[in-house]
């Protein structure tokens, strides 16, 4: 029973292993389930704001951040190419006019900017 | 060489506790997953967070996880057929995050509810409680070197250049300044716009879980790896807006790490003379 649970988690490390990852090496974890790779993959996170208010599943919000709950539950994608997604998906919801700004936070310390505007 | 290594485990197996460690850990792992799953279920943050543009085409299905859940969190909670119940909830989450949203923090709720089936610790601290009963004390042992292994695998793949570099934290950091306007103080919102700042604390972070996976393992006291402890989640849930998997850490920590070597042994001889006087 220990063996059970205790060797899929020494895999899962291992697999991260077998996939690059070297302490103090150049490749980073990717996700793994029972690998315990918290915080230790690449993550990039927008803040997505429209106007007017975008219609969402739970109502019009000015922004991802405000449709989110105010602790612990993030509205987020995993690249910016995640977050065009859901604004391109809330453009044909809502059609135009809705202009929505992306500012992009990146690993490497750098701001990415961008505007899209529905058509 | 071999007898000795079988002698130690048949020991380990045989050795006894009171059930009230494990049943106090129960209860707060399951009132901190509760609260959670509470507020999922009645304001939807998960299926929002799986389709925000849409309602969530399979809300039902989450729902209904989300639902058993509560119910086997209250009787985790109260003591009513707690192995049934943890092994219920251990289930519960893993199809969740098999099937929806395949968190790390919920394979930990799943991992730790199947330990917490293993345990006996439904006489204490439960509904028509025996509170001098004895349990076999591998189950706490088990919990303990789990929380051990989760802080060695997650310091350890934090010594990556994405997180050691402060990346990772000036992502997360940034983003919930701007975006949610996390009420940073002012002299750490200046640390958090500085790769260089930020990769300080990184370094801190990774040494903090590889060491106190080591103080866990070694069966260090716990006033020394509760502060540890504290002083990573605290960080994680103010700065970066992580709250229960956090909190849930914690009450491992400091419901179930050792007291001091010889300290329940100190305790049942203290109640055998107590129990002689009385005599």
């Amino acid at each position: 029973m220990i063996a059970v649970l205790f060797l899929p988690q020494v895999y899962a490390l291992a697999l991260q292993v077998h996939r690059g990852f070297v302490p103090f090496g150049r490749t980073v974890p990717e996700r793994v389930a029972l690998s315990w790779d918290m915080f230790a993959t690449s993550v990039v996170r927008c803040d997505v704001r429209f106007a007017p208010p975008a219609s969402m599943a739970h109502g019009a919000f000015s922004s991802l951040g405000a449709a989110s709950s105010p602790v612990e539950w993030d509205i987020v994608a995993s690249s910016v190419d995640g977050y065009r997604v859901v604004v391109d998906a809330l453009c044909q919801k809502a059609g135009p006019p809705l202009h929505a700004s992306l500012v992009c936070f990146l690993p490497d310390g750098s701001v990415s900017r961008d505007a899209i505007d529905c058509r | 060489m071999r007898s000795t290594v079988a002698e130690r485990f048949s020991r380990w197996v045989a050795a006894e506790t009171s059930p009230r460690a494990i049943a106090r850990f129960r209860i707060a792992f399951a009132a901190i997953w509760l609260v959670y799953d509470a507020i999922d279920l009645f304001t939807g943050a998960t299926a929002h967070q799986l389709d925000p543009v849409d309602p969530f085409p399979a809300a039902w299905a989450l729902r209904g996880l989300q639902l058993v859940l509560v119910f086997g969190e209250c009787a985790l909670l109260l003591g009513v057929r707690p192995r049934t119940a943890a092994l219920v909830c251990a289930g519960a989450r893993a199809v969740v995050a098999w099937r929806f949203f395949p968190l790390n923090d919920f394979l930990y709720f799943s991992v730790t509810a199947l330990l917490l089936a293993l345990a006996r610790s439904g006489g204490a601290m439960a509904l028509g409680a025996r509170a001098e009963e004895r349990v076999p004390r591998w189950p706490r042992d088990l919990l303990v070197l789990q929380a051990a292994w989760i802080y060695f695998a997650s310091g350890l793949l934090k010594l990556n250049p994405v997180w050691l570099s402060g990346g990772h934290l000036f992502v997360r950091l940034q983003y919930l300044g701007a975006a949610r306007n996390w009420p940073y103080p002012h002299l750490f919102g200046r640390c958090a716009a500085s790769l260089a700042c930020e990769s300080v604390l990184a370094w801190c972070g990774a040494g903090a879980e590889v060491l106190l996976a080591v103080l866990l393992a070694a069966g260090v006291r716990r006033r020394f790896v509760v502060p540890l402890a504290i002083g990573i989640h605290g960080f994680a849930a103010a700065a970066l807006n992580v709250f229960f998997f956090g909190a849930s850490m914690v009450a491992q920590v400091a419901l179930l790490a050792p007291w001091g070597r010889g300290a329940e042994i100190t305790s049942v001889r203290r109640k055998a003379s107590a129990a002689r006087s009385e005599a």
